[in-house]
């Protein structure tokens, strides 16, 4: 049986970690509900925007907006969305697990990654992938701005005719306990031809002209997409880490149960030795 | 007749109810224009440049990477990308944008249209903080 000294030391470590871990999950819990407060403030923007596209898509002509732009696919583009950081349970993993797969699929050849987060970073630098760009180190200050630098981005490199389609593998957040991967088609951009609401057009003004507010919705639009992937994958990064940190917490508390049952064992062990030995001691002498 | 309108702007991370304003001027790819009390219905494209308002006689000022104005005879919707009121502008920030974008505009590697773009992004900015 382990001495003494050896089980208090290891129940004051497990002790730390549990304060570790315990404190980690709070600071994950604070910063979910804050991703989530961010996610119900931007839909009023992007709904609107949704509204307004979607009454004047039909309207006017396809072909001159580059978004919608329908071509063979040849080159694909992979917007990869991690974390920065580990310690969320299988969240990373099981994104790149996914993004691994699907870029199989058409062949590494044929793709170009952009990789948000450092895991995905590192992923895929360690296995050679070609990675056409890195957007890290931002999480801890995510504001809309990164959105709209990942948007321009991607959307130029698909209207320049780099890449054919963009794809987005991400986690969306469904609940504390849920969170799905999921694969989106971020361009070529996909609407509803049918959904027609009469009640925007009529009697309206439209300055410089119809096809000159579409063309500068269609970026902003996409740009309130991208924001709404990142939030996405910033919530359901901060309910995964609240999540493991919660078992490892637990964990810890049943360790800490068993080491000090432990403890008492042989420390109650230690005084009957003692005992005996008196006892036999005395016996001795007598 | 009413010589006010409701005014709301709406931007993805925030959203300023200004209340019953009376005038409300922004800036357009061709040029400025005001929205007065019963303006016809329109939509209106924004670009990168300043908002003014009007409430109660005084002035008010925002910065704004450009969106759309949504124009009812009664009210009026800002959607805006980007909206800063001038108190809340960070000139240290700005100045440093403008600086980067400026030293990309001279590497021939980077997009110069974007460079250009983020130039005048900060440099709005900085003269909007000056009002």
């Amino acid at each position: 049986m382990a001495n003494l000294k050896d089980i208090r030391d290891r129940i004051k470590s497990v002790k730390s970690i549990q304060q570790v871990t315990n404190a980690m999950k709070m600071v994950a819990a604070a910063k979910m509900r804050r991703a989530q407060e961010n996610m119900e403030k931007a839909r009023p923007y992007s709904s609107r925007l949704a509204e307004m596209l979607e009454s004047l898509i039909p309207e006017i002509d396809r072909s001159l907006m580059p978004e919608l732009n329908i071509r063979p696919v040849e080159r694909t583009l992979f917007v990869v969305i991690t974390a920065d950081r580990g310690m969320a349970g299988a969240f990373n993993h099981n994104v790149l697990r996914k993004a691994h797969h699907a870029i199989d699929a058409v062949g590494k050849d044929n793709s170009d990654i952009l990789c948000v987060g450092k895991k995905a970073c590192g992923y895929f630098k360690n296995r050679s992938y070609p990675i056409a760009l890195e957007f890290m180190d931002f999480w801890n200050d995510l504001g809309y701005e990164h959105a709209m630098n990942l948007g321009l981005e991607i959307v130029s490199r698909f209207v320049k005719g780099e890449v054919d389609q963009v794809q987005v593998i991400y986690n969306r957040f469904i609940n504390v306990a849920r969170q799905e991967i999921k694969n989106d088609t971020f361009l070529p951009m996909s609407y509803n031809p049918e959904k027609k609401e009469e009640s925007y057009i009529p009697d309206r003004l439209f300055e410089p002209s119809k096809e000159a507010v579409v063309k500068s919705i269609i970026p902003r639009y996409l740009n309130t997409q991208m924001w709404q992937y990142l939030l996405e994958s910033n919530a359901s990064e901060q309910a995964a880490r609240m999540v493991a940190m919660e078992n490892a917490t637990s964990n810890a508390r049943d360790m800490i149960k068993d080491l000090t049952l432990q403890f008492n064992k042989a420390r109650q062990t230690a005084i009957t030795t003692e005992m005996l030995e008196i006892v036999s001691g005395a016996e001795a002498l007598s | 007749m009413a010589t006010t309108f409701q005014l709301e702007i709406i931007t993805p991370t925030q959203i300023f109810t200004e209340g019953q304003v009376s005038y409300v001027r922004a800036e357009s790819p061709d040029g400025l224009f005001g929205i007065m009390a019963h303006h016809t219905a329109a939509t209106v494209a924004l670009g990168i440049g300043e908002v003014k308002i009007v409430k109660d006689g005084k002035e008010y000022f925002y910065a704004t990477n450009g969106g759309f104005a949504d124009i009812q005879s009664e009210s009026v919707l800002l959607l805006l990308e980007t909206a800063e009121l001038v108190s809340d502008i960070d000139v240290d920030r700005a100045e440093a944008a403008k600086k980067r974008a400026q030293d990309r505009l001279k590497d021939k590697k980077m997009d110069k249209a974007r460079s250009r773009t983020a130039i005048a992004k900060a440099e709005n900015r900085l003269r909007v903080s000056g009002r």
